[in-house]
């Protein structure tokens, strides 16, 4: 239950921050969304380092 | 040509095959071009499964070349189409079944994976290190699946909350509600999940998901950092610094999802050697609900 009040808290946290930035500093919502785009990428990235590199015994001392 | 004007129904049918066709998620087309990325990788077939990741990007182009023709162009004189209700009723099956083969796709997930003579064969025959490498990817799937499962459950509980509030003109009591009902709903479902699936294979080498999780993480802000720089420098430090924020955004949002699902796996496979007990919001969400 604590988990669940605290990942709904966190959101909160985030859209009142991005609300704040917005309207004081006037950040392109635009920039923010391409900004947000680099988890995908960087997903992206992993996922084809993944394939072109399958598992190996480096894997298990990580 | 500007069939949205003419028809806006026929249009989002179009729009809703065109999206599944180019595989972007969450349709079924996505679902369908995953297993079959899975299956070229499980067959080791690495490069052939670079090469058909590549060729989404100009089918992206020409599927959706079609979708701005028929939203975004004005219309040009033909008739606007006529469907009898037969045809409608088919077609309006199309999208919904399309819809819940993305978000839902584990019944069809089950049937791939049923077990046949010649998969129990194979089985028996894989090596522990292929066996390892089938559970990997079992797994991946099924992590792939349950953002789906949280986001639609939520998403279809508010869109219920939001007409029953303009029906009963509650808003935005209903919609609220509804999203929480949804939400507990989707992590209901996460803690039935995460067992069935951790017990199938328990010999998953956690490590290379951690390896993983750390890579994504700081590749988020290393490229949000190295995109930040030059679109800060030709187009002004506001563009530059949102794409900052919304790096940081990213990762943070990466960071507590996965602290949140870790919590939620945690809680789910404590339940194993015992029966498995209730969600405990429920009831608390029922009672929120009856007082709204």
């Amino acid at each position: 239950m604590g988990t669940y009040f605290r990942a709904v808290f966190r959101y909160v946290l985030i859209a009142l921050a991005v609300y704040v930035i917005l309207s004081i500093w006037h950040v392109p919502v635009l920039s923010m969304i391409f900004g947000l785009c680099s988890l995908g990428a960087a997903t992206m990235a992993v996922s084809v380092h993944e394939i072109l590199h399958p598992r190996t015994d480096k894997w298990k001392n990580i | 040509m500007g069939l949205y004007q003419r028809s806006p129904a026929v249009a989002l049918l179009l729009l809703i095959f065109m999206l599944s066709l180019a595989g972007i998620p969450p349709t079924a087309g996505f679902m369908a071009k995953y297993f079959i990325f899975q299956a070229l990788i499980e067959s080791h077939h690495p490069v052939l499964a670079v090469f058909a990741a590549l060729y989404i990007v100009p089918a992206l182009y020409y599927y959706f070349r079609v979708v701005v023709h028929a939203w975004m162009k004005k219309p040009g004189e033909a008739p606007a189409p006529h469907m009898s209700s037969a045809q409608a009723v088919a077609a309006g099956r199309g999208p919904v079944r399309n819809a819940r083969g993305g978000i839902y796709p584990e019944p069809f997930a089950r049937l791939r994976a049923m077990p046949s003579d010649h998969n129990e064969k194979r089985d028996e025959q894989l090596t522990p290190a292929e066996k390892q490498a089938k559970g990997f990817s079992q797994q991946f799937a099924m992590a792939m699946e349950l953002p789906f499962v949280l986001v639609a459950a939520v998403a279809v509980g508010g869109l219920i909350g939001y007409f029953l509030d303009r029906w009963l003109h509650t808003k935005p009591v209903l919609m609220l509600s509804w999203a929480f009902w949804g939400s507990s709903a989707a992590c209901a479902m996460c803690c039935g999940v995460f067992p069935q699936t951790t017990m199938e294979s328990p010999s998953i080498d956690i490590s290379r998901y951690l390896a993983s999780e750390r890579r994504i993480s700081w590749l988020t802000l290393l490229s949000g950092a190295l995109a930040a720089l030059p679109v800060g420098y030709f187009h002004g430090w506001r563009w530059g610094s949102g794409i900052l924020i919304g790096a940081a955004l990213a990762w943070l949002n990466f960071r507590w999802l996965k602290e949140g699902l870790d919590a939620l796996t945690e809680a789910a496979t404590a339940q194993a050697e015992r029966p498995k007990a209730r969600c405990p919001w429920a009831p608390i969400f029922a009672r929120c609900f009856a007082t709204c």
